[in-house]
Order: structure tokens, then C-alpha cells, then sequence
């Protein structure tokens, strides 16, 4: 495992995306615009894409965990649909090979989220990217029709937990596709990365070939920079806290103050506080004038 | 100025949205009747004394395995593998701040309000939540809620986690205050991330929530904000 030196970036992570809409939307096709995929057919949907990849076509969840060394050639794994896919094959699979989950649902539930989690941690190691992809069910609320991804109970929960980014696809007002990523209350939706929602070129236009790959390394840019910038954060306060710990007099004290006013403005108030103990004792107050810590008379 | 609580907002977002177990007088309790705590919310507040503050709290009995956590008067007892999860997970938030209060003023058509929450961790530019679970974990529960909206707002931060640890079988009249017969399980953390509008929804819950108690006669109950 290489070492990431204290100043180096995280190198980007594997993402997992869950992409949901209507049947014939093309959900299956904007998906192997990702990057060398490979296209887990558990659905029996794979001739319908627009454009043609490598396909694993299954009917059992063998068929998949049998492949395993397979997947190290591609750089993502589509598995298409997590409906088929979790409820049906990996649900069967438990049943079939795992006592506990004959007898009770709810161990056989818990036995296919600890296999499919194991699955998507096998593809984080391997550095290979995962799309789940899923038909969308709709609820009525009054007039207003909400969609959320169509998996059952403890599978859509496992599935929209370890995913990092869901999208809704769907058709725009000017028939243009847009996959939204963004949250409202006609949508479950998730986005880590903060995309927005993004329009999908057209099927024709030379730019949808590589549509997907696009939004998954925006996606993983987008986690880094989150993560170098936490980095940066835990660093300021690291160095405001030292500073609080060798305030001796204003001067000191003073630089405490810019090391915690360097720090994101949701920490000041609690690092204030921290500073606020070493002041009293010292007998240091804030002249206005001067801006600075002075002995108070 | 009057104030409520995150905590209230949420029990009324869940009225609001048809919650099977949330009734009307659910909320009028909320404001009403002092929360007193139970074994529920009191093991929670033991596992989440082992996360602020460490071994410190951590008294070791002398029946083998078992460790005594007291907060506020209430024992509670663990056994190693859940005082290790704490521990373990303490770990991975260093330079965190614990139990930050925050709070900002609301001004709806009734009233203004100062809303405000207690944050169980901050940590650099993410807000966390520790959630002692007693039966599986529906994510809706958690994406819906009205807290990580609030508590992203009220600090301006993006990004939200719900750190889940469930004590799986455990009873209430059987276990009550001791857990250490129990595994402890950890789900990975549901993410919640600030949405544009995020602002607007919670500014229409508190307009909802304020024009619901002066229709209900219940401003009386709301406490005044301390200066």
C-alpha cells in the first residue's frame, strides 16, 4: 500500500453511482458511455442499448461473483438492474446457500446486504467503478408524482447508502435527457460531488461517447478536492489549537487569533472558546483599538 | 425572542409528512412536556461520552467484559467490543469539536424565532450525528429528516453524516441500561449533502411550524431565547 506523503493529495477513489428512470430512457445506454465497461446483464436489457459493450449476461448470482477476476480487465462494472440483480439473484443465492436465510427474511436481508456490500468493496480494491442502475417506481403525493429507485426494502437502503452520487434520468421540457443529480421533492437524488443536474448530449452527438466517463471523473475530482480541502480544515485547527496551547501574552495570544481566524468559519466559535480559558488566566483582554491582546488594568 | 429546538422542527416535519407514530399531540408534547431521557437516549449519551472524551469516562467492573459508562447520574454498562467501536471510532475524528451549540434567528409571518440545535460533532468542514440504532435503519428516515438540513444551515457547512451503531436485539424491559450481553454494529455513514433550496425548505418549515402553534394557542410553551 504506497504511502500518501502529509503535503500529496488522496489519489481519487472508485465511485459508485446509482443511475434510476423509466424504462426506455436509455439508462443502459448513457451507462456504457463510462470508461472501458463492462455490462452486467441481469436484466436481459442489453440489446436495447445504444451502443454495444462487453456484456456479462447472467441468470443466477454466480454468474457474477464467478467473474470476479474478469472484472479486473474493465474499469467499470455495470450492473443492470439492482432490482434483478439484489432481489432476485443474490436474494435466491442466500436462500439457497445460507441456513439462517431459509428460515427468517430479515436475516436473509442482512445476508444480502454483507454479499453485496463485500462485492463493492472486491471492486473499490481492483480500483474499478461501479454504476447500479434501476427502473424507477413512482408514489403519488396529491397531484405531484415522486420517483425513487425501484429495489426492495433493505436493498434500496444499502444501495442508496454506498452510493455517491444518484441521478434521475429523464426527459427534459426540449426532449433533451437530463440525469439530475439534484435533490427536490419529486426525486430521491444524492450529490456528493455537487454536479448539478446535467444534460446528456444527444445519442448522435460525438460527445455522448464519452457522457458518463465524464460525469464519473468530474464526480471523483470533485471528492478529492472535498477531501484535500477536510485536510486542509483539520490542519488549520490542528495549528490553532497548538497556538492556543502556547499563548503566554498578547503577543501570543495574538497570533492565536490569526491561526484561528485561518480556520473554517463553522470551527471559530469553538476554538474561541478553547481560546478564551488561557485569556482569563493570563489576564488578557481585546483592546479595540489596537486589535490586539492586551493585560487588562 | 422565542426559540425552539432542531429537535421539535423534525418531530413536526415527521407530523407534517403522515409519520404513523407522530401524532398532533406528539408535537404539543414536544413544546409542553420536558424531555425526561430513557434507556434509549441515555445508552446513546454513554456511547457518545466514550467518543468525546475517551477511556476517561470508561470504569472498568469487576465482572469480567463489562465497563461502566455515567452520564448525568445514569449508569450504563458495555462490554469491550462496544467501549472498542467508540474508542475506534473516536479515533477517526481527530481535532473534532463535540456537543458545539448553534442557532440562528428565523423571521416568519407569526413570529421571530431563534431556531437551534446541538451539534454532536463537528469535524473540520463536515458536521456528524451519532445515532444509537435499536432496529434495522430505514435511509429514509435519515435523508428526509429535517435536522442535517438545519444543522448544515445554521453552520454553513455542505456535507452531513449519520454515523449509525445498532445493538442489535436489544430490549428494553430485558436489557434496560445493560447492553454488554449484546453485539454492537456499525453501518457505514448515510451522507447528506446541502441541495439548492435546502435553505427555502427549512425556512417554510419554521413559517409552518411557528403559524401551527399560534393556531394552536401553544406560544406560551415556547421558551425565550437567553442572552
Amino acid at each position: 500500500m504506497p504511502i500518501v506523503r502529509a503535503n500529496e493529495s488522496f489519489p481519487a477513489r472508485p465511485v459508485v453511482m446509482l443511475i434510476y428512470g423509466v424504462p426506455g430512457v436509455g439508462k443502459t445506454s448513457l451507462s456504457v458511455t463510462s470508461e472501458n465497461p463492462v455490462l452486467v446483464d441481469c436484466d436481459r436489457g442489453a440489446d436495447r442499448a445504444v451502443l454495444r459493450k462487453d456484456t456479462l449476461v447472467c441468470s443466477c448470482w454466480e454468474d457474477i461473483i464467478n467473474e470476479k477476476e474478469t472484472f479486473k480487465n474493465y474499469k467499470t462494472v455495470i450492473i443492470d438492474t439492482a432490482k434483478a440483480c439484489l432481489d432476485d439473484f443474490l436474494a435466491d443465492y442466500a436462500v439457497r446457500v445460507d441456513d439462517a436465510s431459509k428460515k427468517n427474511k430479515l436475516k436473509m436481508f442482512g445476508y444480502v446486504g454483507d454479499a453485496f456490500k463485500a462485492f463493492v468493496a472486491y471492486l473499490r480494491s481492483i480500483n474499478v467503478d461501479l454504476i447500479i442502475l434501476a427502473h424507477a417506481a413512482e408514489d403519488k403525493d396529491g397531484d405531484d408524482r415522486i420517483f425513487y429507485p425501484s429495489v426492495t426494502g433493505q436493498s434500496k437502503d444499502l444501495v442508496q447508502r454506498i452510493a455517491d452520487q444518484i441521478g434521475f434520468l429523464s426527459y427534459g421540457a426540449d426532449n433533451s435527457r437530463v440525469l439530475h443529480f439534484q435533490k427536490n421533492h419529486r426525486i430521491v437524488a444524492k450529490d456528493t460531488a455537487r454536479l448539478g443536474d446535467i444534460i446528456i448530449p444527444d445519442a448522435n452527438d460525438p460527445a455522448y461517447q464519452t457522457a458518463m466517463a465524464n460525469i464519473i471523473a468530474a464526480t471523483k475530482t470533485r471528492i478529492q478536492e472535498r477531501t484535500n480541502a477536510q485536510n486542509e480544515a483539520l490542519g488549520a485547527i490542528k495549528a490553532a489549537e497548538e497556538a492556543i496551547a502556547k499563548v503566554v501574552d498578547g503577543p501570543t495570544a495574538d497570533a492565536a487569533l490569526v491561526a484561528i481566524n485561518a480556520c473554517p468559519t463553522a470551527d471559530v466559535p469553538a476554538l474561541k472558546k478553547k481560546l478564551a480559558g488561557p485569556l482569563k488566566n493570563l489576564g488578557l483582554k481585546m483592546d479595540k483599538a489596537s486589535g490586539k491582546f492586551v493585560k487588562a488594568e | 425572542m422565542k426559540r425552539i429546538a432542531i429537535t421539535t422542527l423534525e418531530t413536526y416535519r415527521k407530523y407534517l409528512a403522515g409519520d404513523e407514530w407522530t401524532t398532533q399531540q406528539s408535537v404539543i408534547d414536544a413544546l409542553v412536556v420536558p424531555f425526561q431521557g430513557n434507556a434509549y437516549t441515555r445508552i446513546g449519551s454513554a456511547f457518545h461520552a466514550i467518543v468525546e472524551q475517551g477511556e476517561s469516562v470508561v470504569e472498568e467492573l469487576p465482572e469480567m467484559g463489562k465497563f461502566r459508562v455515567t452520564v448525568d447520574g445514569w449508569p450504563v454498562i458495555f462490554n469491550e467490543e462496544q467501549v472498542a467501536m467508540a474508542l475506534k471510532y473516536r479515533a477517526k475524528l481527530p481535532y473534532a469539536f463535540h456537543e458545539e451549540w448553534i442557532g440562528r434567528e428565523f423571521d416568519t409571518p407569526s413570529m421571530l424565532i431563534w431556531v437551534h440545535g446541538r451539534v454532536d460533532v463537528l469535524h473540520g468542514i463536515f458536521v456528524r450525528d451519532i445515532k444509537t440504532k435499536y432496529s434495522a435503519v430505514k435511509f429514509a428516515d435519515y435523508a428526509d429528516s429535517a435536522q442535517w438540513k438545519f444543522y448544515l444551515d445554521l453552520t454553513g457547512l455542505d456535507t452531513f453524516y449519520f454515523d449509525l451503531f445498532e445493538f442489535p436485539n436489544y430490549k428494553i424491559d430485558k436489557h434496560g441500561y445493560d447492553v454488554s450481553s449484546l453485539g454492537i454494529r456499525p453501518y457505514g455513514a448515510i451522507e447528506c449533502i446541502r441541495y439548492k433550496g435546502m435553505e427555502r425548505d427549512n425556512h417554510q418549515l419554521v413559517c409552518d411550524f411557528t403559524d401551527f402553534v399560534v393556531k394552536n394557542n401553544l406560544t406560551t410553551y415556547l421558551k425565550d431565547r437567553a442572552f
